[in-house]
């Protein structure tokens, strides 16, 4: 066993990790912001889902690191399989535990996703649901691994990320009772750009012949090709 | 009539998401409630048929879908 | 023991000794046994039968297209669950003449290869239900198939062949969709069959007695008798006559004689048309012209003293509360029109009638199920047969007889739930 320590290893360790909470924070709101169907006016709502994808990637990059360099600093004796097996750390086991069992709920959400055409949607839905449990176990992770280094901006930040999240959640709990009519078993929440009545049917030969029906407002105007 | 791409959608699993207007707004319209409407490309076409023009921003709307619900039959 | 084939307009509901034959006795006695013949889609489609639960179709190809199917298992559904509020016909087949039903799934289990028989009565029907299940238990073993009495909720649409498959499998008596039609209907590795109720009686009695026989009354296209369920006032009355009868002859038979402003065919899916139709014959080809189709067998009156905008208004509503709420141009879309044809209905919206035009052609065509189209489609013949009436009341001057109570039942069905 390599003994190799520093305290870069360290710092990388901690930095990676609070930044990965940040990031999972924001990812939580976009995809609270997705379900809500946000947007519409100044950001597009498919640019709110986008955004949500690809930052919960860059927010996986920023685990992966955290991960890497605790394992590998032996100052800490974690060992390869505490990073997804819980209790299996020398080093603060349960701090360690929430931090493997997080990883693997966002292994499980974020390889479900990866995997998603392969898989039923309503698999896949259900499989998402658990980053609703991921971030709170991240966060508490967070919160009593570096209990004996405490600094007060850290502490704010970390309160933010949890508070941000409650909100949001709250906000989403809130909307479903609005946005689902007694009786409906879909939503009703117009996109703000969005058209109000199509006109009747034509056949193309009158379409021709008639202007296009001023009641249908283009969503968005001119895109480019993605 | 089948030797062109048509685009539909499963209106179970279609919840008013509205990101297939935004993708491909040539194609699909939204009506007052947040759902679908398939639009008569280029004037000239029935509503839900795709010129080849815009397969691409058409495939690229059923792939975003939130729900799996835009389909994309090919031309047979 | 060989029986005379029945030589009058009444061959469902033939009576022994003045009782409807509902023992099994009873109506082995009054039908003789059956004949279980060995080419019966062969005979069905020669008669020329049609599916009596409102669509129409071929039995015979539809019965052809199951048999064909790559599963191993066959399962015939037996719809009873009459959902449309004014049909009154399943519940009164069952009733008087449920071994004519049974004999009908047997036949047609055996001539698919099913291996499984359920009968779908809707858990508000208790009469319905009781009767069926007093009838199951007195054929006990002489029956080849197991047959099962099942309860899905009584919802309108619970009774829509997908719906109905759907409950039957385990899920929600809701439609799902069905991605080309026509499709293959399943419940796990089974295809299935459903026919409605009368449908397998009339089955049953061309097995007996033959196509030509059943081809002797009737529409030549859809021949045969059928079951109308006929309201000349705030009672539904169920009347046998030949797929060729008129509404006059319909209203007559059940003692209406009061002045016809328009009537409603079909069902609460199917068109209003003006009292100039009460001498078309209620077949395809004299209705289609107008839109309208016999359906499952509906003939509404609608009595001068009425209005028939109130009559709409109260439909649309229900149809509306109705929704499985699946699909959003049906979910939000028909509760919107009902408001509208509720403000038309009572004078306070000039806008009413255009709004009405745009969300209908919204509407159309844009659910799993063939609900909304048949909102649609009731609501436009209702603004078409009533069209000065609309113009009056969206003037703001409703007619008088806008304020007498509906005729049309609206049961409020949204505490029973989807399982």
């Amino acid at each position: 066993m390599i003994a190799l320590t520093s305290p870069y290893l360290w710092y990388t360790t901690r930095a990676t990790g609070i930044v990965a909470l940040c990031l999972l924070t924001v990812v939580m709101v976009l995809g609270i912001g997705t379900a809500t169907r946000a947007g519409g006016r100044f950001l597009l709502r498919f640019e709110v889902a986008e955004i949500h994808r690809r930052l919960s990637m860059v927010a996986v990059v920023f685990v992966a690191i955290h991960v890497a360099t605790t394992v590998l600093d032996s100052y800490v004796k974690t060992g390869l399989l505490a990073v997804v097996v819980p209790f299996a750390s020398h080093y603060r086991p349960l701090d360690v535990a929430l931090g493997a069992v997080a990883l693997d709920l966002m292994l499980a959400v974020g390889i479900s996703s990866l995997l998603r055409s392969r898989i039923s949607p309503s698999s896949w839905r259900a499989i998402h649901w658990l980053s609703y449990l991921c971030f709170p176990i991240a966060a508490l992770h967070t919160v009593v691994i570096g209990s004996d280094m405490r600094h007060s901006w850290m502490d704010l930040l970390v309160a933010a990320c949890i508070l941000i999240v409650l909100a949001a959640g709250a906000w989403r709990l809130a909307w479903h009772r609005n946005a689902t009519p007694q009786g409906a078993r879909t939503v009703l929440h117009p996109h703000p750009r969005g058209g109000s009545l199509p006109a009747p049917r034509m056949k193309p030969a009158a379409a021709r012949q008639q202007r296009p029906a001023p009641e249908i407002r283009r969503v968005a105007t001119s895109r480019r090709e993605r | 009539m089948r030797s062109i791409a048509h685009l539909r959608v499963n209106p179970i699993a279609c919840d008013g998401f509205g990101h297939c207007a935004e993708l491909a707004p040539e194609l699909v319209a939204l009506d007052e409630w947040g759902y679908p409407v398939f639009l008569a490309a280029d004037g000239r076409h029935e509503p839900g048929e795709v010129p080849a023009r815009l397969r691409r921003v058409a495939e690229a709307a059923v792939a975003q879908c939130p729900r799996r619900a835009l389909l994309l039959d090919p031309p047979s | 023991m060989s029986v005379l084939a029945p030589s009058s307009a009444t061959r469902l509901f033939a009576t022994l000794d003045g009782r409807p034959a509902d023992t099994l006795r009873a109506h082995l006695r009054l039908r003789g046994a059956p004949r279980h013949r060995p080419d019966l889609l062969d005979e069905v489609s020669a008669a020329g039968l049609t599916g009596r639960g409102g669509a129409g179709f071929p039995t015979a190809v539809k019965a052809r297209f199951v048999a064909k199917s790559r599963s191993r298992r066959r399962v015939v559904v037996v719809n009873a669950m009459e959902g449309e509020p004014a049909a009154v016909k399943d519940a009164t087949l069952v009733v008087s003449a449920p071994h004519l039903v049974l004999d009908g799934a047997q036949a047609m289990a055996r001539a698919i290869g099913a291996d499984r028989i359920v009968v779908a009565v809707a858990q508000d029907n208790p009469d319905t239900d009781r009767a069926i299940r007093r009838a199951v238990g007195q054929r006990g073993a002489t029956d080849e198939v197991a047959i099962e009495v099942l309860n899905p909720p009584g919802r309108y649409v619970a009774g829509e062949e997908s719906a109905l498959v759907h409950w039957i499998a385990g899920g929600e008596a809701v439609p799902t969709f069905r991605r080309d039609r026509p499709s293959q209907l399943g419940i796990g590795r089974a295809a299935v069959l459903v026919d409605n109720a009368e449908t397998l009686a009339q089955v049953s009695l061309i097995d007996r007695f033959g196509a030509d026989w059943f081809r002797a009354l009737g529409d030549p296209d859809a021949p045969g008798t059928a079951l109308f369920s006929v309201w000349p006032a705030r009672q539904g009355v169920c009347v046998e006559a030949p797929t060729d009868i008129t509404s006059r002859k319909l209203l007559d038979a059940v003692g209406f004689d009061g002045v016809v402003s328009g009537l409603l065919l079909g069902g609460y899916g199917g068109t209003f048309v003006p009292a100039d139709l009460l001498d078309t014959p209620l077949t395809a080809s004299a209705l289609g012209p107008f839109g309208a189709s016999r359906g499952a067998g509906i003939v509404l009156a609608v009595p001068s003293s009425s209005c028939g905008l109130v009559e709409a208004a109260a439909i649309t509503r229900y149809m509306a509360r109705e929704s499985a709420g699946q699909c959003g141009p049906c979910a939000f879309g028909l509760p919107a029109i009902a408001e509208d044809m509720d403000r038309l209905a009572r004078g306070l919206d000039h806008r009413a009638l255009d709004h009405l035009e745009r969300r209908t052609a919204a509407v159309d065509g844009r659910g799993a199920c063939r609900h909304p189209d048949g909102v649609v489609r009731m609501v436009r013949s209702a603004l078409r047969v009533f069209g000065k009436d609309a113009e009056r009341h969206a003037s703001g001057r409703p007619c008088a007889g806008a304020s007498r109570r509906p005729i049309a039942p609206t049961p409020d069905h949204t505490g029973a739930g989807w399982r």
